[in-house]
């Protein structure tokens, strides 16, 4: 295991946190409205929901400093709207945004992806051959879909054979709702599922089915269809209160559900699904698959110091931070905010709203040379549509209990207002996260 | 709730209404303005103004009631609970008052012009 050497570049650190307090910097905590005056670097992995957000909101506190985000991406994409493009609700347009439209005013943006981390030397190299040493790193990159874990199975075969996918992006998320929407047609078997791995939004498997029984019901041929859902565990979702409601949503609405089922290989030409399964190999044919890769932290993270080096996030390389204040465990001076991080909840966007606050509050207090004060609980979001109209509110920590926003809406409950607030204002709520404003 | 701050309020509008929130705030000062204004001049909601108002504030409030589940892709069936069926009476409230106010202070103003009322 690296061990973190102090060296100058503590020393740069130090100096730079008692300059602040000698120069009386601040006399209040930067969130009570004042900012703090630093020369600090700052490096930024990654300029997608999370980068984005933490820019924002360092840009509002920090006077002098320099604010680096690091990705080659010019599109933004706004993945909670890729169940809408996947079900025929919104067109593929809708969740295109420009990053260029969110990086914060004085942010610098180098549009190069990071290859490697070298957090000893605190540094990072990007895949254009560029070295950025920080003073502070947030780690933000989000994480890598695998496909290829599942044998047979491509990106490029999004659209084709009755394949579908939201997690690839608006084209696959189009595509999606191409084969959708003849499933829906001429019904048959429609397999859905989830992967044993981490994944981000883990509702939105669930959604896919429910959003297709409402679809074959509008269209009358929901007779001719059986829509089969394969857990990876025991349970159909990790929340055994909204596991128990959403396997009355099934009984509800006729929807099967095979457990302990994890989609391994996948064979286009004969539409056959193979799963494993604690009594052996299982082959289910299929008219519709959704598959949801596999997931695991980007090759640059995995393959660094920075990943978990034992435990249950190790295998698939998350980013090995403190689950309460998102500070790396080894490196002080690094952060991970979003779904890089290796804790046991918090991969969606809600997720990062909450995360944000928490890294930037002990990242800013670290170079005051103080102890931050704000703790992130776990806090994940799902807004379960249950069908086009109803949704739930699922809100809850890192213990399982529900946590629900606002008081006078029950988490257990479908509602018409909560399929307004997913379908008509989450994405108003977004972007003015990528602002720093919520 | 905390977070539900009045930036935070307005942050939002901002991004769901675009370009259009600041026609919509300095059209909506202009009408309370105007407003204001036939109301002292009517001395208070009354006369001719006032009843055409009300029945503007009706039809835009039942109109809207009746469109918002559908602007909203789904229907009545899945209205459920006091939550959403009180979502709905704010909304036709919404028009209603909206409605009232808007043709009140055009109308009240248009009258008085006119030397009506």
């Amino acid at each position: 295991m690296p061990s973190f050497s102090p060296g100058p570049l503590l020393d740069r650190r130090r100096f730079l946190a008692g300059s602040a307090a000698a120069l009386g910097a601040f006399s209040a905590s930067p969130a009570q409205g004042q900012t703090l005056k630093t020369k600090a670097r700052i490096v930024i992995a990654g300029a997608g929901a999370a980068g984005l957000t933490v820019a924002s909101r360092l840009r509002r506190l920090l006077d002098g400093a320099d604010v680096v985000l690091v990705d080659a991406g010019i599109e933004h994409i706004y993945q909670p709207g890729l169940t809408l493009v996947g079900t025929g609700i919104r067109p593929s347009r809708y969740v295109r945004l420009s990053t260029a439209d969110y990086v914060a005013s004085g942010t610098r943006w180098i549009r190069e992806n990071v290859a490697e981390f070298d957090p000893v030397a605190s540094r990072i190299v990007t895949d254009k051959g560029t070295w950025l040493p920080y003073d502070f790193l947030v780690v933000a990159t989000g994480l890598a879909l695998d496909y290829a874990a599942i044998e047979g199975m491509d990106a490029s075969l999004i659209g084709r054979e009755g394949i579908a996918s939201i997690y690839a992006g608006p084209d696959a998320a189009a595509a999606s709702w191409g084969v959708l929407s003849a499933f829906v047609g001429k019904g048959g078997v429609g397999l859905f599922g989830r992967p044993t791995t981490e994944m981000k939004c883990a509702g939105a498997p669930l959604k896919q089915a429910f959003l297709a029984d409402d679809l074959l019901r509008r269209a009358g041929t929901r007779g001719r269809a059986e829509i089969i859902y394969n857990a990876h565990n025991d349970t159909l979702f990790s929340v055994p209160l909204v596991d128990a409601k959403v396997r009355t949503l099934f009984d509800r609405q006729d929807l099967k559900a095979n457990f302990s089922h994890v989609l391994t290989r996948i064979d286009p030409g004969r539409r056959i699904a193979t799963f494993a399964t604690p009594r052996g190999t299982e082959e289910l044919r299929w008219d519709l698959i959704h598959v949801i890769p596999p997931m695991r932290a980007p090759a640059s993270v995995r393959h660094s110091p920075l990943a978990w080096q034992s435990g249950p996030f190790a295998a698939d390389g998350w980013l090995e931070v403190d689950k309460a204040t998102l500070r790396h465990r080894r490196f002080p001076n690094v952060f991970g905010v979003g779904d890089i991080n290796g804790v046991p909840k918090g991969k969606t966007a809600a997720s990062v709203k909450w995360q944000a606050p928490v890294a930037v509050d002990h990242l800013v207090a670290a170079m005051a040379g103080r102890s931050g004060t704000e703790i992130y609980n776990g806090y994940t979001s799902c807004p379960l549509i249950t069908k086009i109209g109803r949704a739930m509110l699922v809100e809850f920590d890192y213990d399982n209990r529900l946590t629900p926003s606002f008081p006078f809406i029950d988490p257990l409950d479908e509602h018409w207002v909560v399929w307004i607030m997913e379908e008509k204002m989450l994405k108003a709520t977004y972007t003015a996260m990528l602002r720093g404003f919520v | 709730m905390k977070d539900f701050t009045l930036t935070a309020m307005f942050a939002l509008s901002a991004e769901m209404l675009g370009g259009f929130l600041w026609p919509i705030v300095a059209l909506t000062a202009l009408l309370a303005v105007l407003l204001l204004f036939a109301l002292m001049r009517q001395r208070g909601f009354r006369g001719p103004a006032a009843r055409a108002s009300a029945i503007a504030g009706f039809v835009v409030g039942a109109a809207a009631g009746l469109a918002a589940p559908a602007l909203t892709k789904a229907s009545f069936s899945d209205l459920h609970g006091a939550l959403d069926w009180g979502a709905l009476i704010l909304i036709v409230l919404a028009g209603f008052v909206g409605a009232t106010a808007a043709t009140f202070a055009l109308a009240g103003c248009a009258w008085h012009r006119a030397g009506k009322g």
